[in-house]
């Protein structure tokens, strides 16, 4: 297949059996992956979501060369990962979650040294491009510490610097941010539009709703090995969640407004919160019904602050895909 | 080449943990000293009918892949306990230059501390060296040094497979002092054992090397010495296939991250 379409990442039925032996010999199976079909296009920030044990990190050791696949394909940029291993390992980077992976009696600047030297980047490019990574990732003052004094945020910048070093056309992450604070989560997710924006296709995993709302622009849930659903984030949201959102800021609050709205057909829940002086309704109505007409005569025109109708949000989307 | 040295210099700093003023001195310097004067005192209070210099020479001798198996395989051991194995067999990296560059850097090793035994024989055993053919020597010392490197990179394979490196450590570094010559000698082993000598190091280099005590020019034991660098050169080629094949074996069976195979 050429190398020319506009497909970066593209699976077919790829499926992955683990097995283990117990004491005695006897073997076990497990299903890691079942029939899994993904197209990833060119420049996509593509989010992988999916609970613990979904098959998130199984697909991006496939995808990285780390593991076969024990039936169905798998293409990087028009290379198979089974026989044409080589060429996927030069045109893509990956970065797993956690603290392993890297030398901790050894700097981070020696760390990248050595995976550029590992890569054949000649050594005044290697010196040249680890300080340039190292800063962009704010590892210049700590690049002369050894990596086991490093905290697990600058741990993880770390193993961003390295899965850029031979500035890859695709990049694979594993979970960047488990483990990591909200606000060092935060700085991580902020390279991820930087690096979409140099034309990199990112295919990210992560369990994290709204991790993958806000950076993905096309979203894949996985469960037990199995797609369950793909789509742009508020595509996923409509088409899987059974509501819609409307939520009206009342300026003049009565307790009654809340019985009343539910005799309302096809509402389904109503919350009532306190907003400052005000008061505010989030109705959750069956999705395919508009009810904001509806709502303004229960609640009269004159009374209503605000009214918007919006969609569901991604986690009541996924737990109604996740259920079935 | 500037690359494999450098990846040689980083992976030895990053993965040998004997690489401190205790362990290394210990490992490097102080273990063959007590090697050698346990082996040559019990020797002769056991009534050997050997001379004790025997004992001395092959203990010196044996320091050096002493310290190449027990250094490569916790390089080996480690990378795997740490989860770097999974970024390095991940890369485009050439894997015969990997496989050599876990290497490089215990060589020299290797050569300090036979030449630190010897000092140590000459200053404190009064080993003789008058008759001593230098170039014998530096040559066997050499090829014992790059066969026992083959070797333990070899055995050091196993320690990524096992994940355990004292094991593997001490069955191959007891195969070497059993059947190598250097206490006992290789004609004097029970049931034709003798011949497992042929197919380990260290039995030809060890073999060149006390010749050189008495005088033997390089052309004198060149059977020796060719025997050495063959066995060096057919566990350098036997390992990188091993090493091929816990690539292979472990991308199919999902053993790159885990720490279990
Ligand atoms: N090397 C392995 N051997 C056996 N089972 C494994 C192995 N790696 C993963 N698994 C199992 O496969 C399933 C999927 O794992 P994984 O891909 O890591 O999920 P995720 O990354 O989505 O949490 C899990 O149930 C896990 O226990
Ligand atoms: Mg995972």
């Amino acid at each position: 297949m050429a190398a020319t379409t506009s497909i970066a990442v593209e699976c077919k039925d790829l499926s992955r059996t683990y097995s283990s032996r117990n004491v005695v010999g006897r073997r076990r199976d497990f299903v890691a992956l079942q029939g899994l079909n993904l197209e990833i296009p060119k420049g996509a920030i593509f989010g992988l979501l999916g609970p613990n044990g979904a098959g998130k990190t199984t697909t991006v050791r496939i995808l990285s060369t780390l593991l076969t696949p024990t039936s169905g394909t798998a293409r990087v940029l028009g290379y198979d990962v089974e026989t044409q291993a080589r060429q996927v390992r030069r045109n893509t980077g990956f970065i797993l979650g956690g603290e392993r992976g890297l030398y901790g009696r050894i700097t981070g600047e020696q760390n990248m040294r050595f995976f550029a030297a590992l890569n054949h980047i000649n050594p005044r490019d290697a010196k040249r491009r680890t300080a340039q990574l190292l800063d962009r990732v704010g590892l210049t003052e700590h690049a002369r510490t050894p990596v086991e004094n490093y905290s697990r945020g600058m741990t993880q910048r770390l193993h961003i610097a390295r899965g850029l070093l031979t500035d890859p056309p695709v990049l694979f992450m594993d979970e960047p941010t488990i483990g990591i604070d909200p606000i060092g989560a935060q700085e991580l997710r902020n390279y991820v539009p930087e690096l979409a924006g140099e034309g990199k296709t990112i295919l990210l995993t992560t369990h994290y709703m709204a991790e993958a709302d806000m950076l993905c622009d096309t979203i894949a849930i996985i469960d037990r090995g199995e797609l369950a659903a793909v789509g742009a984030p508020g595509e996923i949201k409509r088409r899987f969640s059974k509501l819609a959102i409307i939520e009206v800021i009342v300026n003049r609050p009565r307790e009654q407004l809340e019985a009343e709205l539910l005799k309302l057909d096809a509402v389904e829940r109503v919350e009532s919160a306190a907003e400052g002086p005000f008061q505010k309704l989030t109705i959750s109505v069956t999705s395919g019904f508009d009810l904001r007409e509806k709502v303004t005569e229960v609640v009269g025109a004159e009374n209503i602050e605000d009214l918007v109708s919006r969609d569901p949000t991604l986690e009541e989307a996924y737990i109604n895909i996740l259920k079935r | 080449m500037t690359n494999f040295f450098v990846q040689s210099y980083l992976t030895y700093r990053a993965l040998f943990f004997w690489l401190n003023w205790p362990a290394y001195t210990g490992n490097v310097f102080l273990v063959p000293v007590l090697y050698i004067t346990m082996l040559m005192l019990t020797g002769r209070f056991a009534g050997s009918p050997l001379d004790s210099d025997y004992y001395t020479k092959g203990m010196a001798a044996y320091s050096t892949p002493f310290i190449l198996i027990w250094g490569i395989t916790q390089c080996n051991y480690y990378e795997r306990v740490i989860g770097t194995l999974a970024h390095v067999l991940g890369s485009s990296g050439n894997r015969w230059l990997i496989y050599w560059s876990r290497g490089t850097m215990h060589f020299p090793n290797g050569m300090f501390t036979v030449t630190s035994s010897l000092l140590f024989a000459w200053v404190f055993i009064g080993l003789d060296f008058s008759t001593t053919n230098w170039p014998t020597l530096i040559a066997s010392i050499l090829l014992i040094g790059f066969s026992c490197t083959s070797f333990a990179l070899c055995v050091g394979v196993f320690a990524i497979v096992v994940r355990d490196w004292l094991v593997i450590s001490a069955a191959a570094s007891g195969l070497l002092i059993l059947f190598t010559g250097v206490v006992v000698p290789v004609d004097e082993l029970p049931f034709h054992l003798g011949y497992l000598g042929d197919v380990l190091p260290l039995t030809h280099g060890v073999a060149a090397f006390r010749e050189a005590f008495l005088g033997a020019s390089p052309g004198a034991v060149g059977s020796h010495l060719l025997w050495e660098l063959a066995v060096g050169i057919c566990y350098g080629l036997l390992g990188y296939l091993c090493f091929r094949l816990v690539e292979v074996d472990a991308r199919r069976r999902g053993a790159y991250e885990t720490s279990i195979l």
